[in-house]
């Protein structure tokens, strides 16, 4: 067994969990798509073992496999580049599990140039897997799912809380909440009325206040 | 493109062919054909490289293609689409990357060799050999290709290939001498001397092959 830690991962475990070959590793690393400082040559007690930093790896494995069907190796590595490392917005939706490119295409992105770091696009995920689950309608997703990712993406390389995002200030958020003025009932008729949500969904589903309730659900997601 | 007229040396440089001997600087050519005696003294960048002389490269070279049937050394790294050595090539940089690799005279790394497909008639020796298809027949049972070897064996010239580690998806050896062997479908076949290997596909040894280890995770 490898001897990887929880912060990296081995060559074989990679290989054994992503199910790429040793030839498709290679070869992306020619290509440069995988960095080779990522490539860390160690002692371990199997002789010596190849380790990469485990998130990172994983994420961009997924990235690659996401794309090749669709970009050359060269496009991919265009987009990598020009993202300063991180793939392009329509890239790390395709990562997410049952997404396709059809309903990537159909969302509502005014940011080209946007990207989710690594815990936002975990809560766009949950989201888009909670609203398959209640069988949501695709206009519904398609609204909730823009939105999520228009108030957690960032067009800089580092993260920011959702709150703190150019463009969406707390004022929208304490303004445009219905509650004040007519309280749940206005909350309410913001769900699609063919939606057999849970209250679970109620707050996300409230496209005026996005940033404070997927703001938790990224807190609790978190850890 | 480098102006023919910068080289050094007694010979010619015209329209990328080089005769005579001839030191000339780096630069940006569309095919070059090395004849002569010739010395790159910085990074090269060629369409085609068709070395049939003497070729020593000071820095890197990046091309299509590359054709040997000369000498070439390169003591920067090699990078081209297609790699067929004829002759002798060495590389003393760290790397040496391609597509397709095709080698019935010896190439020799210094550092890692790194290509989708190698299939080798003759000699390779590196620290590393990785990528998706390789195949390294260094022996074969011809009765006068055995009666060479011996000869050479006599006057201690190479009869197997060396290489530290081997690593890809499917790997078909002969007459390698080899510490480490990793990939997914592995052919080990006579005249192999191997430390470890590694496969998690399916695994063929051949009796006239020595492996002291087996790990085998498809078990």
């Amino acid at each position: 067994m490898s001897e990887s830690s929880t912060h990296e991962i081995s060559k074989k475990e990679l290989l054994a969990l992503t199910g790429i070959s040793y030839g498709q590793l290679y070869r992306w690393k020619r290509e440069g798509l995988i960095p080779e400082d990522w490539f860390e040559k160690r002692s371990a007690y199997t002789g010596q073992e190849t380790f990469f930093p485990r998130e990172h790896m994983l994420e961009r494995i997924k990235t690659i496999q996401s794309m090749k069907d669709t970009y050359s190796l060269s496009e991919i590595r265009e987009h990598l580049e020009g993202g300063k490392g991180q793939p392009d917005l329509r890239c790390t939706l395709l990562s997410i599990p049952d997404m396709n490119e059809a309903f990537v295409e159909s969302l509502r992105i005014t940011r080209k140039d946007a990207t989710l770091s690594g815990s936002s696009l975990k809560a766009v995920a949950v989201l888009f897997s909670a609203l398959n689950k209640v069988d949501a309608r695709e206009e519904t997703k398609r609204v909730l799912i823009s939105d999520t990712i228009e108030a957690l993406s960032t067009p800089a390389e580092m993260p920011r809380k959702a709150t703190e995002m150019p463009g969406v200030s707390s004022e929208p958020v304490t303004t445009e909440v219905p509650v004040d003025s007519s309280g749940t009932g206005a909350a309410a008729s913001a769900m699609p009325a063919d939606d057999s949500s849970s209250d679970a969904l109620s707050a996300a589903a409230n496209p005026s206040a996005p940033a404070s309730s997927i703001d938790t659900t990224i807190s609790s997601e978190k850890g | 493109m480098v102006n023919p007229g910068s080289f050094s040396g007694v010979g010619n440089m015209d329209n990328g062919r080089v005769d005579g001997v001839i030191s000339f600087p780096g630069g940006v050519y569309a095919d070059l054909n090395i004849n002569g005696v010739a010395t790159a003294e910085g990074p090269i960048e060629a369409a085609d490289l068709d070395i049939d002389g003497v070729f020593n490269a000071r820095s890197d070279v990046h091309c299509q293609q590359l054709k040997t049937d000369g000498v070439a050394t390169v003591d920067g790294n090699l990078r081209a689409k297609a790699i067929n050595v004829q002759g002798v090539v060495t590389v003393h940089g760290q790397k040496i990357e391609s597509d397709r690799i095709i080698c019935d005279g010896v190439l020799t790394s210094d550092g890692q060799i790194s290509a989708d497909h190698i299939d080798a008639q003759g000699f390779i020796n590196a620290k590393e050999i990785v990528g998706d298809n390789i195949s390294i027949q260094s022996f074969t049972r011809s009765f006068f290709f055995r009666m060479w070897v011996k000869l050479k064996e006599a006057v201690g010239s190479q009869d197997y290939s060396v290489v530290d580690l081997i690593e890809a998806t499917t790997i078909n050896l002969r007459g390698v001498h080899a510490r480490t062997v990793s990939g997914h479908d592995i052919t080990i076949g006579p005249a192999c001397k191997i430390e470890k290997v590694d496969a998690s596909g399916t695994l063929s040894i051949d009796s006239d092959a020595e492996v002291r280890q087996v790990v085998n995770n498809n078990a």
